[in-house]
């Protein structure tokens, strides 16, 4: 190629540069203009965005602060804790705090109902806490998520309407809401189905009044029900209901939750309504008049006196229940009770009896360990002792008090005292421990008394005396209360010369005096040898009181503690009992259960000889002592001893089991030692029981050092839980300002209520509330208690104000 | 007549710290061995931890003079008796805590 042509390339190749140069030019140019108007207009935003970073700053401000005050409210506050009261006159009440599903209360009657309404509440869905209160108009649902508890829905009470009376008795779970309502013509058992929404009456018979079924929740205050032929409880008269899951239940289709079963005792026995809606009832028709679900068993009472239970395996249709225990002398196969029973529930491991004093029975509260059938432990426990727990075939429950007062042995009569005539009369002669009458009195029935110092209001009394010369019809001799003029007990009518000892507890300390009635004008009659002095009680049903020898103090276990320990035991300070056959177990079973705090070597109790002047006595003995520390039980020379020293320091309870043969020492609830070898008789009828010292060789040795407690005996072997069991409850007893009484005076139990959720059994009088743990009270509220409910922490009370 | 309702207050600060401190709770049991007469050491499945021992129902005393020591080794725990137990059940209070 040529210069020339080369030239002319390369001009060409320039000018298409140049062209290209060109447009790139052009659109750079454009570009400019478009970034001189962006910047323009994000300029014009700045304004904007400063204004929405300033808001989100405050906003992220007070974002903050309302985060720093939810944690202070939490940090620094409470939940408000609940105290409302509402003036009405509750006939039955009943916290219920299972949840029913929002998929199960969606699109039902009562959850579409109108709110803000007289039977209806402002919040629509079913509180987690309802508060169920009947009373004689209504019965109500109240929400106990609110502390004001509002009112949440209301059944009036009508005839044609669902609820037709004042309910005696409600239980409520898993959706399902059982009412009792007693009376022989208009009683019934209404079931309130939220779930299924729907509600039912049982009766029992359909002479006159077919079941009734709405079959919605929200027609309940209406007429609008069916009459539909629903199984038969087997009596109307609903005294009493108790609800229950059966282990394995069916699920409710409508809830998803376990079906529960209800119990009704009514006055015809107890009857069951199943899952599946069908119905069994009681062997007995003997008026049920309370019922409770406890430890798999069903148990309800009748008339206050008897017991029976049942298994939840032995619900058949043929019937169940069997009597299992009765306050009076209890047969084969049962325990006896020892208050007559109002009020029962059920209680940690157990079930929880409250009644008043009837007959023999004592006013308070029985704790049972067992709900079925014997072979369990009862504990008893009023105003002013508890007796931690009694074996089954109790014989005997002492050094139980919370009396600090010194018991004496010595006479009250002693020294002389004044004898008066209630109402003048002739004839009579009295001087110190002897009264006589010559015959030559006017009136029929007059008495002659003398007055004692005064004592403690329920201190135990030993009286003996000697009738002499009696002619003519009977003579009435016996305890006096010289404040009512009147004696003290029914049965102290005596027709025989004799010595005679008696026990009664004092009814007004101050008033405590020894009377003879001549029951004839013209009969003589001399008492002398007239003696009242202190005694342990017994408080058990035996009533085999003990006797006081020389002095005994007794002193808080721990400071501040009600229960005392008794002590100032020596050769010459002792208790005893004489002879008495409710201790002769031959080669049976028996328990010994006893708190000590002692030294190394203490006697603790012995059976033996009266007068034992070679070694223990000739005759059978047990014992159960210690030793260098070490616990001992003695039967008839063979011992068993535990294999490690206890300290002096502290309380032990020791426990000592003979089961077939075969002994087992207990400590502080732990089995440390067994044999076979104290399998001998310890029937002895010239046997004493001594506390506190022994008979050795013709004198009184190893008295105990230290203080001994809750001494019971009973014709039972306790197992190794319920030992284990009777440690772990009694144990709180024994510590620094422990209260192990009813609250204020009176022990007649008028409600009961167990809260599963914090344990605490409530227990009412008509002084108060009292709440245990175990056997130890934790709260008392003063003010007259008539109905109890408890659940969460949550307490209702029904009181006469 | 009146109904009285009352429920104490919570406090929120302990109730949540009882919460973080929640634990699974440790599970006890008996565990079972039988005795031969000359067998003295017997072996817990792992993670068991002795809390007390019987021969025949006899609470025993532990400690190197007593009649029984335990050792561990991998989380397995070991009792050494002193002297072997008879022909008798020997029982375990054990716990486990895992």
């Amino acid at each position: 190629m040529t210069v020339e042509a080369q030239v002319a390339n390369l001009v060409t190749a320039v000018d298409q540069l140049t062209d290209a140069v060109k447009v790139r030019k052009a659109v750079f140019d454009a570009a400019v203009l478009d970034a001189g108007a962006a910047r323009d207009q994000a300029a014009s935003y700045v304004p904007q965005v400063t204004a929405l970073r300033d808001t989100a700053q405050s906003l992220r401000d007070q974002t903050y602060g309302l985060a720093q005050d939810v944690a202070s409210a939490i940090v620094y506050q409470n939940l408000e804790a609940v105290a409302a009261s509402k003036a009405v006159n509750p006939t039955a009440i009943c916290i219920d705090d299972t949840v029913l599903p929002m998929w199960a209360q969606i699109g039902k009657s009562w959850y579409n109902e109108p709110l803000g309404t007289a039977t209806r509440g402002t919040r629509r869905d079913m509180p987690r806490v309802k508060v169920i209160v009947s009373t004689g108009a209504a019965l109500t649902i109240y929400d106990g998520d609110d502390p004001s508890l509002p009112m949440w829905m209301v059944f009036e009470a009508s005839n044609s309407k669902a609820f037709r009376s004042g309910a005696n008795s409600v239980s409520s779970m898993n959706g399902v809401v059982a009412v009792g309502v007693d009376g022989t013509s208009s009683g019934l058992l209404l079931v309130i189905d939220f779930a299924a929404d729907r509600l039912a009456q049982r009766f029992a018979g359909f002479s006159g009044v077919i079941p009734r079924v709405w079959r919605s929740v929200s027609s309940r205050n209406g007429g609008e029900f069916e009459s539909v032929n629903l199984p038969d409880i087997v009596q109307r008269d609903a005294n009493a209901v108790g609800m229950t899951v059966f282990p394995g239940a069916p699920l409710s289709p409508f809830s998803g939750l376990p079906v529960p079963t209800i119990a009704v005792a009514t006055g015809g026995g107890v009857s069951i309504i199943k899952h599946d809606g069908t119905v069994v009832n009681s062997l007995t028709s003997t008026p049920a008049k309370s019922v409770t679900w406890a430890e798999g068993a069903l148990v309800w009472q009748n008339l206050g006196r008897y017991i029976h239970s049942a298994r939840l395996d032995e619900l058949s249709s043929s019937g169940f229940g069997a009597q299992v225990a009765r306050t009076a002398a209890a047969a084969a196969g049962e325990f006896q009770m020892l208050c007559r029973v109002s009020e029962m529930t059920s209680a940690d491991h157990g079930v929880a009896y409250g009644g008043s004093a009837v007959d023999l029975a004592v006013a308070g509260l029985c704790l049972r360990q067992k709900a079925l059938g014997t072979g369990g432990m009862s504990a008893l426990l009023t105003t002013t002792f508890n007796t931690g727990w009694m074996p089954d075939g109790i014989e005997g429950a002492w050094l139980a008090d919370t009396a600090t007062a010194t018991l004496s042995g010595t006479s009250l009569v002693d020294g002389g005292s004044t004898w008066e005539h209630l109402t003048t009369n002739t004839g009579w002669s009295g001087s110190g421990d002897t009264v006589s009458f010559g015959g030559t009195g006017a009136v029929q029935y007059n008495k002659y008394f003398t007055r004692m110092s005064s004592v403690p209001t329920g201190q135990m009394l030993k009286y003996t005396f000697t009738i002499e010369n009696l002619s003519g019809s009977s003579v009435n001799v016996g305890l006096f209360n010289t404040s009512s003029k009147g004696f003290q007990e029914p049965q102290n009518t005596f027709s025989s010369n004799g010595t005679y000892t008696r026990y009664r507890a004092a009814e007004d300390g101050a008033a405590v005096g020894f009377c003879v009635q001549s029951n004839d004008p013209t009969q003589t009659v001399t008492v002398s040898n007239v003696s009242i002095e202190l005694a342990d009680a017994d408080r058990s049903i035996a009533a085999n009181h003990l006797s006081v020898v020389g002095t005994i103090n007794r002193t808080p276990v721990a400071t501040g503690s009600e229960l005392v320990g008794y002590g100032g035991f020596s050769p010459t300070n002792y208790l005893i009992q004489d002879y008495d056959s409710d201790l002769d177990f031959g080669t049976g079973d028996f328990s010994i259960l006893v708190w000590s705090k002692g030294a190394a070597t203490d006697s603790i109790v012995v059976r033996q000889d009266k007068d034992a002047s070679a070694v223990y006595g000739a005759g059978n003995y047990f014992r159960l002592y210690l030793v260098g520390g070490l616990l001992r039980a003695f039967v008839n020379g063979s011992s068993l001893t535990a294999p490690f020293a206890v300290t002096t320091t502290d309380w032990h309870q020791f426990a000592w089991t003979r089961e077939a043969g075969v002994s087992s020492l207990y400590h502080n609830g732990v089995k440390v030692a067994s044999s076979g070898s104290l399998a001998g008789s310890v029937t002895n009828a010239n046997a004493v029981l001594r506390v506190g010292v022994v008979m050795y060789n013709g004198g009184f040795v190893d008295a105990h050092d230290g203080a001994l407690a809750l001494f019971r005996i009973g014709a039972s072997a306790l197992t190794a839980d319920q030992i284990a069991h009777a440690y772990r409850t009694e144990r709180p007893m024994f510590e620094p300002g422990a209260q192990v009484t009813l609250g204020g005076a009176s022990a007649a139990v008028t409600a009961l209520a167990h809260d599963a959720d914090t344990g605490l059994l409530h227990v009412g009088t008509n002084q108060g509330r009292s709440a245990f743990r175990g056997l130890v009270r934790s709260e008392y509220e003063a003010g007259a208690v008539t109905k109890l409910a408890a659940r969460g922490g949550m307490t209702i009370k029904g009181d006469a104000a | 007549m009146s109904l009285s309702i009352k429920k104490p207050a919570i406090n929120l600060r302990d109730a949540l710290a009882r919460l973080a401190t929640l634990r699974p709770a440790p599970r006890y049991e008996t565990l079972w061995f039988s005795g031969d007469g000359t067998r003295k050491t017997f072996v817990l499945p792992t993670g068991w931890r002795t809390k007390l021992v019987y021969i025949d129902g006899l609470l025993k005393r532990p400690g190197s003079a007593e009649a029984y020591t335990t050792s561990v080794t991998l989380n397995v725990e070991t009792i050494a008796f002193a002297v072997a137990p008879g022909t008798v059940s020997v029982g375990v209070y054990a716990e486990c805590a895992q």
